[in-house]
């Protein structure tokens, strides 16, 4: 994975994390953002997609009845993520992009911070309807 | 003395449960973890089910949770001292790893298991972290004094 920031998506882009598990999204029981895990991929590696390019539809046939995460590539920087495309990441899905954050061995505790600062910006997305 | 023949014989075999040493021990462990540590044997059946399913999702990110991860959360888990404890959420991350985390009122301790012996122990009061602390596997114990201070004074 390059770990370069693609300044090619603009800091207004929403991008948006499908919320797998009920823990990944915040308050648990009435959710109104993600949770910090849903940013704290192990690897520092966040898969999610652009909002505009992404597919819905799609996403709700291989995700059914999951909830999205939004937060803004800008609040992702802000956070000390970087974003890039990664379009073979999601077999096939459009806008597929990476939130990352490059872990070393010395700032995991950082990288946990990060996690909760960006959630805390996110909201709910509601998809446009079809 | 009754003497069966062959085909009764392995009849008899047949019916009966096939349970090797080790699952008997096993299963004796976990019946005496529910009576006296519930939070625990709570956690483990948690960790088993997480173990069991999961798989890398295209547009979400790697779900399974390997046998070493397992094992590590398992020694976290095993150095925790404490007996009464509310029993812990269990969930994934992505990537591979696993979150462990006790909340009483607007306190938690949260332990993420991460894939490749990275352990961050992490207190939080009213959502906002508190300390977040990398433990080497000779540091386990000291998530101790965090659920200690969620507890209160006993």
């Amino acid at each position: 994975m390059p770990f370069i920031d693609d300044r090619g998506i603009a800091d207004d882009v929403v991008l948006v994390r499908v919320l797998r598990y009920a823990f990944w999204a915040y308050p648990k029981d009435q959710p109104t953002r993600p949770s910090s895990i849903a940013f704290f991929d192990s690897n520092g590696e966040n898969s999610c997609f652009i909002a505009s390019e992404a597919d819905f539809a799609r996403l709700a046939e291989r995700f059914p009845e999951q909830r999205y995460g939004a937060v803004t590539a800008a609040a992702a920087r802000a956070a000390g993520f970087i974003v890039w495309r990664d379009e073979e990441g999601a077999d096939g899905l459009p806008g597929h992009v990476i939130v990352g954050y490059q872990l070393t061995e010395a700032n995991l505790a950082r990288y946990r911070k990060a996690a909760e600062q960006l959630s805390k910006t996110g909201t709910i997305y509601k998809p446009p309807r079809p | 003395m009754i003497t069966l023949d062959r085909d009764t014989r392995l009849e008899k075999v047949c019916e009966v449960e096939l349970v090797s040493k080790a699952e008997a021990s096993a299963r004796l462990v976990a019946a005496s973890i529910s009576t006296t540590t519930p939070w625990l044997a709570s956690a483990l059946s948690a960790l088993w089910e997480l173990r069991a399913t999961g798989e890398f999702e295209p547009g979400v990110g790697d779900l399974h949770v390997s046998v070493e991860t397992a094992d590590q959360v398992g020694r976290v888990l095993g150095s925790i001292k404490l007996q009464w404890l509310p029993a812990p959420d269990v969930t994934r991350v992505s990537g591979g790893g696993v979150v462990l985390r006790w909340s009483v009122a607007d306190q938690e301790v949260e332990i993420a298991v991460l894939p490749r012996e990275r352990v961050l122990l992490t207190t939080l009061q009213a959502g906002e972290i508190l300390e977040s602390q990398p433990l080497s596997p000779t540091e386990y114990s000291k998530a101790n004094d965090g659920l200690k201070t969620l507890m209160g004074p006993s």
